[in-house]
């Protein structure tokens, strides 16, 4: 069924994870996912890796909070969160977000967003850039992540130097204002994740946005 | 006696003679470089595997079900035996089943096992052979990466081992470590020959070194080089390449040696002088001097 029918079997295993009646039935039911999605096939480079993603994506969409965290939670687990091949895994989305870029689906951007913030803003960049071409990502943005990310860096590791707060927030203040949806949702999420590198001017400006995608996230931000 | 106890008593004679083959390849002539471990592989082992990996072709396949069910519980108790045996297995596969099979097997018991099977390949690190050891740094690397895939959280597996092994490092096991990511392999390191080792608590001095040379190296690889950023590295470099920690050094060899071997694309030769390759070339520690040849 995995193979034939994934998008028959993925909301079977959601169903069955969330009704699971004690820590043993939940335990399986994830060992018995990681079989499917990351398991004896999966090191062949042929396992069901893609056909389970491809039968979880429509279930981002369901408006049962409790159901979308577990469907995130079980495409994280596919996709190897923080490996260093997680880039290549959320690039497996493309497609979907290229077919949809006229209406793009809230739960599989939320879940990219959610996935690697960066990546997110790369991968949109070129999706919604003239011509759209696998891995091409924007250079202006490729920059301005790399000011940000540096930035965060050494805002958690306590080493900021003089100067450094500005160049953020100089960046994440002209992200705030770029047509680009996705760029806009980007400041949300590193404001959401690192407050001190956004100015209330921006929190403001974000607040208004005429995207739903980008309002509807700026309640994250505290 | 039952089929169980025949089992266990089968099991206890594997991991005898495991020892026995660890221990005396192991064993140090006199005046002799040590030799390091070796693989002898055993007949029935051998045997056990080459039945499990029939389920490749046949994932139903009742013998090689059984054959896998004891691989198995040899894993989760003497997978010190287990590891080197299928380390051999893989490398001397004749053919694409086997070659393939040996791959999942290891997937399916690495990931099923593995700390166990972590612990016991981390020995066969030290092999003399180059092509065995590269075949257990891909196992070890294959099974870091499937529950915790950031390089930065692997690394720390190796801590124990390394701190125990703090006046004479293996040598394999810190070719490992820098593989995986030359910047925590740094940090680790730091930690480890620290007056007082704690774990998680990183020098800040080389923090912030390698938080600029990985800064400019990722410019330097995606051409936003800015001015005065090759100059920045250089002199942390530099600075580096004279430190008293020799792990110091050799993160220098592997900064200058390019692209880490198994990911991390921020290595940059040109971050180099001629001077600073000089100087590791002949570095007083074999662990820097060796691995710095090989920027010639």
């Amino acid at each position: 069924m995995a193979r034939t029918t994934p998008e028959v079997l993925a909301p079977q295993f959601i169903y069955t994870s969330l009704h699971a009646s004690n820590e043993k039935e939940r335990s399986s039911i994830v060992a018995l996912m990681r079989h499917f999605g990351t398991g004896w096939g999966t090191q062949l480079g042929m396992g069901w890796r893609g056909e389970m993603r491809r039968g979880l994506i429509p279930l981002l969409e369901t408006t049962d909070e409790q159901a979308r965290k577990e469907v995130s939670r079980w495409l994280f687990e596919i996709d190897g969160h923080n490996s260093p091949k997680a880039e290549s895994n959320v690039l497996s989305y493309r497609e979907t977000l290229l077919r949809n870029k006229k209406s793009p689906p809230p739960g599989l951007v939320n879940y990219v967003y959610d996935f690697s913030p960066s990546l997110a803003l790369l991968l949109f960049g070129d999706i919604y850039s003239e011509q759209p071409k696998f891995g091409n990502f924007p250079r202006p943005l490729m920059w301005s992540d790399h000011v940000v990310t540096t930035v965060k860096w050494r805002l958690r590791s306590q080493f900021l130097q003089e100067g450094d707060l500005e160049k953020a927030q100089k960046e994440l203040n002209d992200l705030s204002k770029h047509e680009g949806w996705y760029v806009r949702r980007y400041v949300v999420e590193v404001a959401a994740d690192a407050p001190k590198l956004v100015t209330a001017e921006i929190t403001e400006r974000l607040k208004k946005d005429n995207h739903p995608l980008v309002r509807e996230r700026v309640k994250l931000i505290k | 006696m039952s089929h169980h106890t025949r089992f266990q008593g089968s099991l206890r004679a594997y991991f005898l003679c495991g020892l026995l083959s660890l221990c005396g390849a192991a064993f140090t002539r006199s005046g002799e470089q040590e030799a390091g471990p070796s693989i002898v592989p055993d007949e029935k082992i051998q045997s056990l595997i080459s039945r499990a990996v029939i389920l490749v072709k046949d994932e139903v396949d009742a013998d090689a079900r059984t054959a896998l069910k004891s691989l198995n519980d040899m894993a989760a108790r003497i997978p010190e035996v287990l590891a080197p045996q299928l380390i051999y297995h893989s490398l001397h596969s004749s053919d694409e089943t086997s070659a393939l099979g040996s791959i999942v097997l290891m997937g399916h018991l690495g990931t099923k096992w593995e700390s166990q099977m972590r612990q016991a390949l981390i020995p066969f690190l030290e092999m003399s052979d180059k092509k065995a050891v590269d075949e257990v740094s891909m196992w070890l690397h294959g099974i870091d990466s499937h529950k915790n895939p950031s390089p930065e959280s692997n690394v720390l597996y190796y801590r124990e081992t390394l701190l125990r092994q703090k006046k004479t490092p293996p040598a394999g096991l810190v070719d490992y470590v820098f593989d995986i990511s030359p910047s925590r392999a740094l940090l680790l390191l730091g930690e480890i020959y620290s007056k007082e080792p704690k774990f998680g608590n990183w020098p800040r001095d080389l923090m912030w070194s390698d938080h600029v040379v990985t800064t400019v190296g990722w410019r330097a690889s995606n051409r936003f080089l800015q001015e005065g950023d090759l100059e920045k590295a250089r002199k942390e470099l530099d600075h580096l390449s004279k430190h008293e920690g020799w792990y110091a050094r050799r993160y220098v060899v592997e900064i200058l040696g390019g692209v880490p071997r198994f990911h991390g694309t921020w290595g940059n030769p040109k971050l180099g002088t001629p001077e600073i390759i000089e100087r590791l070339t002949k570095d007083s520690h074999p662990l820097v001097r060796e691995r710095a040849k090989l920027l010639k």
